[in-house]
């Protein structure tokens, strides 16, 4: 069993600060460089083009369905293990003081497995945010 | 770094997979010495973990395959989003452009499912591959390589 076994997601810090760009074309005989004026172009779709929002907002939109699809699938997989309502209900009461203890040995004591955590969790999700 | 904006959406997800139970581990390739701003620009946002465990600074390597590890040792991954290829498996790391490629086709069933990708046309891996990773190449010597990597028509 996975220590505390919440659902992780690994979300990669992109910085968005426009870069620095203060040479154009010299050093290039004059002639526009792409590397660096292409770096303004690209930073005016990223500040400018309405597009660039959408597609952001597009991906975390799936990301939101993918969300709530596991946690229906994982909720789905504890029924067919018959763990019934009042047992999570009787865990979600658990909750809290199990976070106060840390989790893992008082869950190991109850005899609950790490699937049964993961329900625990995300039934927390639900009950108390 | 402290005046980073947030990806649009990024915000509302994180808080919304936050709420469900979720929790958000953040890997980037800034410094060990930026931790603190940058921990300070998550909490500028109110974004969820925004705490020393939950962010993983570039160490030994830029790979993140080491901190992916890391971080599932103990916990069930069910997706990662990312900017960059790399972001998302080891098997971006300092690819050229084919490999990526053909790498992109290996995982194409993984892509909005578990691997939510995000545009930069800035900068990136895709970038940075053009020119074999060499980053000590001058503008105009890069610009030839890019040039050169081009279909023309």
């Amino acid at each position: 069993m996975k220590n505390l076994s919440l659902f992780a997601i690994l979300f990669f810090c992109s910085c968005t600060i426009a870069p620095r760009i203060t040479v154009t074309n010299a050093g290039n005989g004059g002639m526009p460089n792409v590397i660096v004026d292409g770096k303004i172009f690209a930073t005016a779709y990223q500040q400018k083009a309405a597009e660039y929002r959408a597609l952001c907002l597009q991906a975390f939109n799936i990301a939101r369905e993918r969300i709530d699809e596991i946690i229906l699938r994982i909720l789905q997989s504890q029924k067919r293990s018959s763990l019934t309502l009042m047992k999570l209900f009787w865990i979600t009461a658990l909750t809290r003081l199990i976070r106060s203890y840390r989790g893992k040995i008082m869950i190991n004591h109850r005899g609950l497995n790490g699937q049964q955590w993961q329900v625990l969790i995300l039934y927390q999700g639900h009950r108390i945010s | 770094m402290a005046s980073a904006d947030t990806v649009p959406g990024a915000s509302d997800f994180l808080k919304y997979a936050a709420s469900k139970g979720v929790e958000i581990f953040y890997v980037t390739n800034r410094m060990e010495k930026e931790r603190d701003a940058t921990i300070k620009n998550l909490k500028k946002f109110d974004l969820p973990n925004a705490d020393y465990a939950h962010l993983f600074p570039v160490q030994k390597t830029s790979s993140k395959e080491d901190r992916r590890k890391s971080i599932a040792a103990n916990h069930d991954v069910v997706m990662l989003l990312g900017d960059n290829l790399a972001d998302f498996s080891f098997l971006f790391d300092k690819k050229n452009s084919l490999q990526r490629t053909e790498n992109v086709n290996v995982l194409s069933g993984e892509f909005g499912r578990r691997f939510i990708i995000l545009p930069n046309p800035v900068y990136g891996d895709w970038e940075s591959s053009l020119y074999n990773y060499n980053y000590s190449l001058l503008a105009v010597q890069k610009d030839s390589l890019l040039k050169a990597s081009l279909h023309t028509y």
